[in-house]
């Protein structure tokens, strides 16, 4: 297990494409939760105060929230790490330098494992740097009240990018599993859905999976808002991660390298 | 027994591209797998490395191993160089190395045997395709493997990188190593092998040693103004093997025992026939070789 990690990190941290996607990522994020801070509405809108979205417990939601929609270039890293397996044919020189094709799987899962906990304590960081700065009179029980959101991210991650591994094994190529993860989940996933009767579209993969953290800008508007998000979606979201999962090891495991 | 593979078949699609393959490889020998393109060298290779899932037939390596940690007992390149393009030959070597668990010292000797050790810090893409060609090789020697498993080691390189390839494979084989070598070049598996199965079309046509399968055997063309009586003499010869009538209507003649030129003259010449044209030639191994790929 120590051996596969070591090998996939020998693998990754001299790639620039990784360090490059991962700093967009963080740079992204971090400005967007500052400058969404800054936002002031005037007039009839003045009623919407973000003030309460940055501080403790509430920057939980927020900022996994914001979080979520960057999960996107996470999946790409992780089409563009697993495709290249595939198009350079190091895969296969893999297995024949003797990994067993389920070591090969168990290696790019710990890879997924890897980035999520790197995303996910990212948030972390971003979160207690905003919220400690904007929280008045905080106790330490306030911190960590809503702190579930930072699991519910990573889980999030993990199912993400578990969908990400699938999609570069079915297809192999990096610019077509990059276009079909976003026509999947942007466009064919919602068409589908809408289709469908709630009780089968509330648990299609990206609906369910996006669905684990709500967008907490509809307290503004006095909509109900999910305050645990360890609930139906939590689970379907590892169920979905397992059945990524499988499904990748199956294509690995019938097709030829 | 190093490899045995037995009664391997696959097919893509309707195409197949290995029915019933059968082969023993002992230990110790240079093994050459030899076969036009599109044979179904690669696709055996590639089963008994485990890239390939073959349709039916077993294999099994070292006297009846299968499964995946044998492969780290084994040295191989498949088709082309497959290395992380932005590494550098050393850091590449280092993720195979790890892979097969062997030490990270072997690194430097096995760049060193395939003459690379000033380029180890370059990254593999500003490898030209020799050099890339030269490091699979160098891949395929860490951890001193007893046995090597090249497919067509010396494509794409010049003729002095061609001769140091082979050159090395005899070393190494010196060794004591088993090597199985997969090429289409007669003339490579001639000068490096002791054994050889040919393939054609996914079957095998012959196998055994290089001297038994390749063999040239002597040919002696004879022409006479009467031809028919010639034939009959031949015919008549009591060491032959096949008379047959060639394009240029002369006779050709292989005997089952070597014979000279002269002998066969004076036999000729007692029967009373005069001779007008006689001719020793060897079989070339490239006649052999289309022979058997022949149909």
């Amino acid at each position: 297990m120590k051996k596969l990690i070591s090998i996939e990190l020998k693998k990754i941290l001299p790639y620039p494409t990784f360090w490059i996607l991962l700093g967009i990522y963080a740079l992204l994020l971090f400005f967007i939760v500052f400058a969404l801070h800054q936002l002031h509405f005037e007039g009839v809108l003045a009623m919407f105060k973000l003030q309460s979205f940055y501080t403790f417990p509430d920057i939980w939601h927020t900022v996994t929230y914001i979080a979520g929609y960057f999960n996107l270039l996470l999946g790409v890293l992780v089409i563009i790490l697993i495709t290249n397996e595939f198009t350079f044919r190091t895969g296969r020189q893999n297995i024949i330098d003797g990994l067993s094709k389920m070591d090969f799987l168990t290696a790019k899962l710990f890879l997924i494992l890897g980035i999520a906990v790197v995303a996910t304590l990212f948030v972390l960081i971003i979160g207690l740097i905003n919220g400690l700065s904007q929280t008045p009179n905080m106790d330490s029980s306030m911190i960590f009240a809503q702190i579930d959101f930072v699991l519910a991210y990573f889980v999030q991650a993990i199912a993400y990018l578990c969908f990400a591994l699938f999609i570069g094994t079915l297809v192999k190529k990096s610019g077509l599993a990059i276009g079909l993860y976003i026509l999947y989940s942007k466009i064919a996933e919602p068409l589908v859905g809408f289709k469908l009767p709630s009780y089968i579209s509330d648990y299609l993969p990206f609906h369910t999976i996006s669905e684990l953290i709500q967008n907490p800008a509809f307290k503004l508007v006095g909509l109900a808002v999910r305050e645990s998000p360890l609930g139906i979606h939590f689970m379907f979201a590892l169920i979905y991660s397992c059945v990524f999962a499988i499904g990748t090891y199956l294509l690995i495991a019938k097709r030829d390298m | 027994m190093i490899l045995r593979v037995e009664n391997l078949s696959k097919h893509y699609g309707p195409l197949k591209a290995l029915s019933n393959l059968n082969l023993s490889i002992e230990n110790g020998c240079i093994y050459g797998i030899l076969g036009p393109n599109g044979s179904g060298k690669t696709t055996t290779l590639g089963i008994v490395l485990g890239v390939i899932n073959s349709n039916a037939g077993t294999y099994s390596w070292f006297n009846g191993e299968t499964g995946d940690d044998h492969r780290k007992r084994i040295g191989a390149m498949l088709e082309t160089p497959n290395f992380y393009h932005y590494l550098s030959a050393y850091n590449n070597l280092k993720i195979a190395a790890d892979i097969k668990g062997v030490s990270h010292d072997y690194i430097d000797k096995v760049l060193e045997t395939v003459n690379l050790s000033s380029r180890k810090d370059s990254k593999f893409s500003a490898f030209s395709l020799g050099m890339k060609q030269r490091l699979s090789i160098a891949s395929a020697l860490l951890g001193n493997p007893e046995v090597l498993v090249l497919d067509e080691p010396t494509n794409g390189l010049d003729p002095q990188g061609i001769a140091e390839i082979r050159e090395l494979i005899i070393t190494i084989a010196k060794e004591g190593k088993t090597i199985i070598l997969a090429s289409h070049l007669l003339d490579e598996v001639e000068k490096v092998c002791t054994h050889v199965a040919v393939i054609q079309k996914g079957k095998l046509l012959a196998a055994g040693s290089v001297a038994e399968v390749l063999s040239g055997e002597d040919i002696i063309e004879v022409g006479a103004d009467n031809f028919d009586k010639l034939e009959a003499v031949a015919k008549s010869y009591p060491n032959i093997k096949a008379v047959r009538k060639n394009s240029n209507g002369r006779l050709e003649i292989s005997t089952i025992k070597p014979i000279t030129a002269a002998e066969l003259n004076e036999y000729f010449y007692k029967q009373g026939l005069v001779i007008s044209h006689l001719q020793l030639r060897k079989k070339s191994l490239e006649a052999r070789f289309l022979e058997l790929t022949k149909a």
